[in-house]
């Protein structure tokens, strides 16, 4: 066998074990949903249509990229959006009331979003207490802060730096969407070349074997919730930047649609399965609905209906493909 | 036939697959019986039980209740007949009442099914008068009741059943002696009812006390059923462990074993008590001891998973403080777990991953990043070595054989080169082609200087692969044997509790 035929070989097999997995199941769906919506609505296959996905997507997808490496533990985190809202506010208020520097600023609610991930860790390693109940607790506390710091108001900013962030463009594309790509990478990078990528999927396939095998399970997930939290506070910022304006009550009603995607993209409710790629998948699956939703102009308790008809699907169908029902 | 007999079981066998779990068991029961099942662990009594009880099905053989012939095809046959087994973990619900704990599933009603809780309330007390916990109310919370009464309230849930025949399946294991005295007054008082009873224990002791009856089981079989009042405990451990040593391990020879490696002083935790011994360099540990003896706790505080509460363990000659599994690990101390599916492996992941995982300082290349060449070449390695049986190294480790499963274990911690290596029943459920493959692994390691300290309940397996065996019951050691000295009669009398 020459080198080359070694090398086609090599590509049909992993061309034919992408086709039998799940990603392109996920890949399938979502171009199935695109002509869907394509044929539904004529404005869905223009550009400013699909900028304005990219923008939606932007925040919720640098959220989910962080999620994923908590959620491969086995973990659910509901505090993502309102961590957001409280660092999104924190900015603001660094910035309209202390008059600190764009800058500053950042790296505040950077620092605001770090020390909310550690809260939950602790609470989470320390209290022993399980994670649902942790963030929906901190999940209520989070925001709270987030309406006291700004006594409820939104708070409008002008700022070049933060426009840039929210509503500019890198070689064409809009720079919170560069964002969020980065995000993904990032997730990507660590989790399949770096140890620490390889003790989450360890700890969430297996805690106790983990443990036995010398890995301190307690420290992976402590980072692992660093690390949603973290994307929480980049998000926040996005967030901020695309309106000019910190808003407390931001993401309100939307908390499920982060671990929808997770769910939709194939991260189990147990742990240790699926991978960063399936999630952006999911992700886009879920933003093309709403997007899709939104076109269609229907009523925004029918969408409401719909975001938790497919929650409840993907796990549906988690449950099936692990044998569940055999 | 005696018209006193309540049950027969006649030829009684059961397979499992690749394994013959029960061969030929007759075993009689009259009313009133106390009869004392005796064996080591794996001679087959709790199989026996299963059947018994419909949890498993015998393929052949038959089985007579009250002189009739029946079919036990699930749990719920058995206790309708009045067959009852109490396992020695409890299955009390701590926040419901003891009434509601003995009328659970079965709770009378009144016209409109409402719960008749006076009916329950007068027929709970009876029955708590007979199993001596006339002093509680029937509407007590199980949770304040000590664990001698939760049984004894698992023994009136089965007397509610109208229960003809009761197993008792090590019930004195968490007792102290007094409440041991309140179980046999009961006991008594049961057979003397008419209440056939079989009593499974390891305390020898126990037997002669309560029972008319002792029936031996070894590898399946039966070896005997005698009198109490006919025997002894000397011939009662003669027959528990003439077990053949078949033909299966090889030759141990424990000439290179060498200087000091690691040494156990006074170590203790929740539930063992001043453990102290030591592992010399090239040698093979055993740690033996029946169920309950606190084997796996002892080891699970040596690598720091349980909580040592006093004692040292020293490396070398220094003293050091292991309060993780990670620590243990740096220090050269591996663990392999019993239980490799719940404890070992990640089930789901590639046999690669399981392998590096341990390891993954070694597979790291350019900018501290995981090199996947690497990781192939270490796995790869181990795969030959080790003989692992897998059509890829990507493949899932749960579509492997057991034996195969427990190599690549084995392969994760070899990997990381330990001084000592804890091997927690390695050859549980494996075959024996894989079983002599862990041998003569170990017997080849340990030339080249890996310490091993192997916890195992198969006496033939921890005589024949040990250089040096320590004995350990209920939590404390209780003797330790050099190879010369070894001998089945001798370590079953220390494991059961007796002098040396």
């Amino acid at each position: 066998m020459s080198d080359t035929t070694v090398k086609r070989t090599g590509l049909k097999k992993s061309l034919l074990s992408f086709l039998k997995s799940y990603n392109c199941s996920l890949l399938i769906a979502l171009i199935v949903l695109c002509a869907i919506m394509a044929f539904l609505s004529p404005y869905f296959l223009t550009m400013n249509n699909f900028m304005n996905i990219g923008l939606a997507a932007s925040v919720t997808g640098t959220m989910a990229a962080g999620l994923t490496i908590y959620m491969l533990m086995g973990a659910l985190e509901l505090s993502q959006y309102a961590t957001s809202a409280l660092c999104g506010t924190f900015l603001g208020v660094c910035m309209a009331q202390l008059g600190l520097n764009v800058w500053v600023a950042i790296l505040a609610a950077l620092v605001m979003s770090l020390l909310c991930g550690s809260v939950n860790a602790v609470l989470l390693t320390v209290g022993r207490i399980p994670p649902i109940i942790v963030t929906l607790g901190t999940m209520n506390v989070y925001r709270a802060c987030a309406y006291i710091l700004t006594e409820a108001r939104n708070l409008p900013l002008t700022d070049p730096v933060l426009r840039f962030i929210g509503q500019g463009k890198i070689l064409g594309i809009p720079t919170s969407l560069v964002v969020m790509l980065l995000a993904f990478f990032i997730a990507w990078f660590v989790l399949k070349y770096t140890t620490f990528g390889r003790q989450v999927y360890a700890v969430g396939a297996n805690p106790r074997a983990a443990h036995l095998s010398g890995i301190n399970v307690d420290r992976t997930r402590f980072i692992g919730m660093l690390c949603a939290a973290f994307a929480s506070g980049i998000a926040g910022i996005l967030g901020v930047g695309q309106n000019m304006t910190a808003i407390p009550a931001s993401g309100v009603g939307s908390e499920i649609d982060i671990t929808t995607s997770v769910l939709v993209g194939g991260l189990g409710l147990t742990g240790g399965k699926g991978n960063i790629g399936g999630v952006f998948l999911g992700m886009m699956i879920l933003m093309v609905i709403n997007n899709g939703m939104t076109l269609l102009s229907i009523q925004s308790y029918y969408q409401q209906l719909v975001r938790g008809l497919v929650l409840l699907l993907a796990v549906l169908i988690d449950t099936v493909r692990g044998g569940g029902f055999k | 036939m005696s018209n006193t007999q309540i049950l027969y079981m006649k030829g009684i066998h059961k397979l499992f697959p690749g394994v013959k779990a029960l061969t030929d068991i007759d075993l009689e029961l009259d009313k009133g019986d106390v009869l004392a099942l005796l064996g080591e662990n794996g001679a087959g009594k709790s199989t026996l039980m299963k059947v018994l009880s419909g949890a498993y099905q015998a393929e052949e053989g038959e089985i007579f209740f009250e002189g009739k012939p029946v079919k036990i095809g699930e749990p719920k046959a058995a206790i309708d007949m009045g067959i009852n087994v109490i396992y020695q973990e409890l299955n009390n619900s701590d926040v419901l009442s003891i009434a509601e704990n003995i009328y659970m599933g079965n709770l009378k009603t009144k016209a409109g099914g409402l719960i008749d809780y006076q009916a329950i309330e007068a027929d709970t007390k009876a029955l708590l008068e007979r199993v001596g916990l006339g002093h509680y109310e029937p509407f007590t919370l199980v949770e304040n009741l000590s664990i001698a009464e939760k049984q004894m309230v698992e023994i009136a849930k089965a007397l509610a059943k109208n229960t003809k025949v009761l197993v008792l399946d090590e019930p004195t294991a968490a007792l102290n002696d007094e409440e041991i005295l309140i179980l046999f007054g009961l006991i008594r008082k049961l057979a003397s009812e008419g209440t056939a009873i079989i009593y499974i224990s390891h305390r020898l002791d126990e037997v002669f006390e309560i029972s008319n009856k002792v029936m031996i089981m070894r590898d399946g079989c039966l070896v005997k059923t005698l009198l109490t009042r006919d025997t002894n405990k000397n011939e009662l451990i003669t027959l528990m462990v003439g077990r053949e040593i078949k033909n299966i391990y090889p030759p141990r020879n424990g000439d290179h074993v060498g200087e000091v490696v690691m040494e156990v002083e006074g170590l203790s935790s929740t539930y063992v008590k001043d453990i102290s011994f030591c592992v010399r360099k090239g040698e093979i540990l055993g740690l033996f001891g029946l169920m309950g003896a606190g084997r796996t706790e002892t080891v699970e505080t040596i690598i720091g998973d349980r909580k040592m509460t006093g004692g040292e363990v020293r490396i070398e000659g220094k003293p050091v403080r292991i309060t993780s599994p990670k620590q243990a690990k740096e220090l050269g101390i591996g663990y392999i777990p019993s239980d490799r599916k719940a404890e070992g492996l990640f089930l789901h992941h590639s046999v690669a991953t399981n392998i590096s995982v341990n390891v993954l300082s070694q597979i790291l290349g350019r900018g501290r990043l995981l090199s996947f060449g690497k990781e192939e070449r270490l796995t790869q390695t181990w795969i030959q070595k080790l003989k692992i049986k897998t059509p890829t190294p990507q493949t899932p480790a749960e579509s492997l054989s057991g034996g195969n499963q427990q190599k690549i274990v084995v392969a994760k911690w070899l990997a990381a080169e330990p001084k000592v290596l804890i091997l927690n029943e390695p050859t549980r459920g494996i075959d024996v082609g894989a079983k002599l493959e862990i041998y003569n692994l170990m017997n080849e390691l340990s030339e080249q200087g890996i310490s091993f300290i192997m916890v195992s309940s198969e006496l033939p397996e921890v005589m024949a692969m040990s250089d040096r065996i320590v004995v350990l019951h209920e939590g404390r050691q209780k003797g330790e044997l050099m190879r010369e000295d070894f001998s089945q009669e001798r370590l079953l009398s220390t494991a059961i509790g007796g002098k040396q």
